[in-house]
């Protein structure tokens, strides 16, 4: 008897839950689209900190739109030197990740596009308050164990991303973006975005052309062979490709998680199969042989180390100018 | 099973919660190089943690089934067969049950492990255990400490992770290391790697240049 009663608890309790949930969703889900336009579109400049396996970084961003053009200027301020600069991307270039966040994915080729609900479960988890503003705080609870999950603080205002922390197995932090100061809306002068004069490591990233959809196929050529992996995670849509004259890569997103699947056709010599995690990301290097050749296959991502082993361990060589789907 | 051999086991699970000692950790590989038994452990052990973190391949967890089918297979074969035959078919089962058992008891002990470590707090990771919540009710603000990653620090070739506050790239190198790449190359090529990843990632992804943040740098961890 008491058994049963505890049985229809928690059927009453899951009932009531998902009732929850999906009354909740719409909203949870509008925020995160909020999020990847006000990235994008609004003037700002702060510092932020990167927290993971007990060490912290700090960075300065400096992000600004001018004549429809987004500009930006990262410093890390600790350690080597380092900044890195990037412009020439229009403001409303929406790329797939921003899409997904969305709920849309218009040409994402041969692929059913299932929304972000429907790998995760959104829950709005009320209020906060971060580098003195106050956010709203959404928790992405993965819904199976492909991914890890999310929990992402939004300026109230303005729907800026504030903080983002990776959740790992058992609730584990694995990493955590978080901003320290920010002053939004500010009007930002040149000279802040171009990079500090005697630096020793400034990577310059120009603006790639805006695609919002994927629909080139990977050049194999250069490789002498074509390849795909047979198993991707559910939900994962091919958002970009990176066509090397050795090493090939292909970039998949479900909206927030990402991993990249490289084809090394000249290897170094004698690298064994390794896997390696730092913070959040990890990468599974592997290596095979096609045609008397060795070929390194490696996954990197944030994606729990099993993801992104199954993903290494599907990818298939095949002769060139064989059906590549 | 000796005393020794015990002392061993429980250095050889030290090590996989990464709270061996260096002179443990030495002391551990070495036994394993000998001893065919503690490779086997070491095999039994990993496999119960992988089970209990839901990461074992859907063939390997789902052993149930598969015991079913073992038994399934011999009632088939044992339909007219002596009482010796029978009660040796009854013993192979009670062996099956026996493995589950033992697999269970070497879970259950490891739960344990970590449990008592959490308890004692080891001075390392006390700043790092303290307060990580254990369900995905109201806070959703977890602690200021990060554990370093079990899976790394488990299979970390170079020492205790918890124990360096300058956390690196944690390689685990899943074959005989060849001589013709040392650690730093392995570690330099994936890092190549990583850059080009976080530079797809920052453009298709929706976080912006917040990615950036992630790319190593020359003297991480040095």
């Amino acid at each position: 008897m008491r058994r049963w009663f505890a049985v229809a608890a928690v059927a009453f309790g899951v009932v009531a839950g998902s009732a929850w949930a999906a009354g909740d969703k719409n909203s949870v889900e509008g925020l995160l689209a909020q999020m990847s336009e006000a990235g994008r579109a609004l003037n700002y400049r702060g510092t932020f900190t990167y927290e993971y396996g007990g060490a912290l970084k700090a960075v300065r961003i400096v992000h600004g739109v001018k004549n429809g053009q987004e500009f930006e200027r990262l410093v890390h301020l600790n350690g080597t030197p380092r900044e890195i600069t990037r412009q020439g991307n229009t403001v409303d270039c929406r790329r797939i990740g921003d899409l997904l966040l969305r709920g849309v994915a218009p040409g994402v080729k041969d692929k059913i596009h299932q929304p972000l609900a429907s790998h995760y479960n959104l829950f709005h988890r009320g209020e906060d308050r971060i580098a003195n503003r106050q956010i709203t705080v959404i928790h992405l609870v993965p819904r199976d164990e492909f991914r890890y999950g999310y929990i992402v603080g939004l300026d109230a205002q303005t729907g800026l991303l504030m903080q983002l922390i990776l959740v790992g197995n058992g609730d584990r932090a694995l990493e955590r973006f978080q901003y320290t100061n920010i002053e939004i809306g500010a009007s930002i002068s040149d000279a802040e975005l171009s990079a500090g004069q005697p630096n020793p490591s400034v990577d310059e990233l120009d603006g790639r052309p805006c695609k919002t959809s994927v629909t080139d196929v990977i050049t194999q050529v250069s490789l002498q062979v074509a390849w795909r992996s047979d198993w991707i995670p559910p939900g994962f849509v091919l958002a970009g490709t990176d066509p090397g004259k050795t090493t090939q890569s292909v970039l998949y997103t479900d909206g927030l998680a990402a991993f990249s699947i490289f084809v090394d056709a000249q290897p170094p010599a004698g690298v064994p199969v390794v896997q390696a995690q730092r913070g959040a990301t990890v990468a599974h290097m592997s290596r095979i042989s096609f045609a008397d050749q060795p070929y390194n296959i490696c996954v990197v991502g944030e994606i729990p180390k099993l993801t992104a082993q199954r993903i290494a361990e599907s990818v298939q060589l095949r002769p060139l100018g064989s059906s590549n789907d | 099973m000796s005393q020794p051999n015990n002392n061993v086991r429980e250095s050889l699970s030290a090590l996989m919660d990464g709270e061996a000692n260096e002179l443990e950790a030495r002391r551990v590989l070495q036994a394993l190089s000998a001893d065919t038994q503690l490779r086997d452990s070491w095999h039994r052990y990993h496999l119960a943690a992988q089970a209990m973190r839901r990461e074992l391949p859907v063939q390997l967890e789902d052993f149930s089934s598969q015991i079913s089918a073992a038994i399934e297979a011999e009632k088939l074969s044992t339909g007219a067969l002596s009482t010796v035959k029978k009660f040796l078919s009854s013993v192979g089962r009670g062996a099956i049950a026996a493995s589950v058992a033992v697999v269970a008891i070497v879970a259950s002990q490891h739960l344990y492990f970590n449990a008592a470590t959490a308890e004692l707090g080891d001075p390392a990771l006390s700043t790092a255990s303290s307060g990580v919540s254990s369900d995905y009710r109201p806070e959703y603000q977890l602690p200021a400490g990060f554990q370093a990653p079990t899976v790394s620090a488990r299979n970390a070739s170079t020492g205790s992770v918890a124990n360096t506050n300058q956390p690196r790239t944690l390689l685990v190198i899943n074959q005989p290391r060849p001589d013709a790449l040392t650690e730093q190359q392995i570690e330099q090529y994936l890092n190549q790697m990583m850059q080009a990843h976080t530079e797809q990632a920052s453009l298709n992804s929706s976080q912006g240049m917040l990615p950036f943040a992630r790319l190593p740098q020359q003297q991480d961890g040095r």
